[in-house]
């Protein structure tokens, strides 16, 4: 880890953030913390409403039918996780409206850019790249622009889906679910190399351009349009980097191009629930997958609470952290 | 005795598509090395291109340097003259990167010159250069050490001869001189 990140961490556990939060976040959000409690009676209307109505169910309809009672419980316990889900979802997009963009102020020079604004062009862009597997099924969350260490990076929240068939044929892939960071490499290059995880289903390696480092070889497979090129971008400092950065959480679902002119660069962050090589890409495909979600405030700790926003701020970090392992602020060649 | 001869055929058809895809192997990796030699070939080209432009605007500035000019000159020409994949152009090229070092380290010396605008520009083109060329060799290493491999393991080896002349081709090697210890006293 970089003395910077280290810095920067540092400083969010230090009082300085604590009083930066209490300034400019907590003061600002007593509307919000009211409607957050508002928010929670009504999960709580809910779930009341979803035993009574079950009750009811048992005692006055199907009093003695043992399968209509089992099916009663299934459908008010559906309505109760749904209902509540809806509300989790509006506080959290409510309340990251607020605190986002005074949080990333502490960080740097950011914006929150309206995806409405941005989403179609993202689109055509991701689409473009060899770098994530075709979709039909774009949603864009978060997105952020701005400079860090000079380098000016772009930040989107992403879910691309696949979808095949209609009707009862109809299947859904999740193909990614995680960060999309793209931003302007110091290397000119004019082709295409593309580092993806090596998953390890097949005995033989996929990319085309087989470097030295058997490190790297073990957790990459690299394609590239020019095997020069990609030597040239893949020096065996960065290759040395970037497994390092593999070993951290947030690389752990990291794949990377340089295409167009950018370093484009996916964080998958699907968690498996199995890590049996096959079961684990099936579910994954599936979209049985435990999920990380990017810049969320939690709905059960109150808004006075700096923890919520220490997260966040660690987020934002753990992202930048890529660009202080892969040393892209620094024009040195290598 | 129809069934022997069908088994009989099938085993010699299995043969000769094993062999026939390892032949086709050794001259894919046969032709993929000749094709990293002259990916060097391509960035020291560009590289000769560079030399007399840097030498024509650090002549206006370092005087007294006349004759590592002229070392660069003389090696310039004798490496693009030597046949391509030798171990003349190889022994040439690393003579020369020493004196192009050499001669970016006295730029320092010339403060004038370090800040000339052509001059910074120069250097990031020989600085890009010099990156192209060091990738260029390693993709020329890792395509002769797979030609190696598939001519040296059995079976490999009895389909040798079809690898041709590319089997003469050697590692790139650093030379002699930057392999030496270096004394940071004479640049501090």
């Amino acid at each position: 880890m970089t003395n910077n990140y280290k810095d920067i961490q540092k400083k969010v556990f230090s009082s300085e953030f604590t009083k930066f939060c209490q300034k400019n976040i907590v003061r600002s959000l007593k509307d919000l913390e009211k409607k957050r409690k508002a928010y929670i009676n009504c999960i709580i209307g809910v779930i009341a409403l979803g035993i009574i109505a079950n009750f009811a169910y048992f005692y006055f309809i199907y009093a003695n039918q043992i399968p209509f009672q089992i099916e009663a419980i299934a459908i008010s316990i559906a309505f109760i996780v749904l209902v509540s889900n809806i509300i989790i979802k509006s506080y959290k997009s409510e309340a990251k409206k607020f605190v986002l963009p005074k949080l990333i102020s502490y960080i740097g020079n950011f914006k929150i850019v309206d995806k409405n604004n941005v989403k179609d062009e993202i689109e055509q862009y991701v689409q473009s790249l060899n770098l994530i597997d075709s979709f039909n099924r774009f949603y864009c969350d978060d997105c952020l622009e701005g400079e860090y260490k000079g380098v000016n990076l772009n930040v989107y929240e992403l879910d691309l889906k696949y979808t095949t068939g209609s009707g009862k044929h109809r299947r859904t892939y999740c193909i990614f679910d995680g960060l999309f960071i793209k931003f302007k490499s110091f290397k000119k290059f004019s082709g295409r190399t593309v580092i993806k995880r090596d998953e390890g289903l097949s005995m033989k390696k996929h990319g085309n351009v087989v470097l030295e480092d058997p490190e790297f070889e073990k957790y990459f497979n690299v394609d590239g349009t020019d095997q020069i090129e990609a030597r040239y971008l893949l020096t065996p400092a960065f290759m040395n980097r970037l497994v390092e950065l593999k070993k951290r959480p947030i690389g752990r679902g990291i794949t990377m191009s340089f295409e167009h002119g950018y370093v484009n660069i996916a964080v998958d962050s699907r968690k498996e629930w199995f890590t049996v090589p096959f079961l684990k890409e099936v579910c994954i495909l599936q979209g049985w997958y435990k999920k990380k979600d990017w810049f969320e405030i939690s709905i059960s700790k109150p808004v006075t609470d700096i923890t919520n926003y220490r997260e966040i701020v660690l987020d934002l970090l753990s992202i930048f952290s890529i660009i202080d392992v892969l040393k892209m602020d620094q024009n040195i060649g290598i | 005795m129809d069934m022997y001869i069908s088994i009989l055929i099938g085993v010699v058809v299995v043969f000769a598509i094993y062999f026939y895809s390892l032949y086709a192997g050794i001259i894919q990796n046969k032709n993929n090395a000749l094709e990293a030699l002259s990916g060097i070939d391509v960035q020291l080209r560009k590289r000769y291109d560079l030399i007399p432009n840097v030498l024509t605007i650090a002549k206006k500035f370092m005087e007294h340097e006349q004759e590592l000019f002229e070392k660069i000159t003389q090696l310039r020409t004798q490496a693009s003259n030597a046949p391509l994949g030798s171990k003349e152009k190889f022994q040439a090229e690393g003579a020369l990167d020493t004196q192009l070092k050499a001669l970016m380290v006295n730029v320092e010396n010339y403060p004038a010159l370090k800040s000339d605008a052509t001059m910074i520009q120069a250097m990031q083109t020989y600085n890009e250069v010099e990156e192209n060329i060091a990738a260029a060799r390693r993709f020329y290493n890792s395509s002769i050490k797979v030609l190696r491999n598939s001519v040296e393991i059995f079976p490999g080896c009895l389909f040798a001869a079809c690898a041709g002349k590319a089997l003469e081709l050697e590692f790139f090697e650093t030379d002699v001189e930057s392999k030496k210890p270096i004394n940071a006293s004479q640049y501090l």
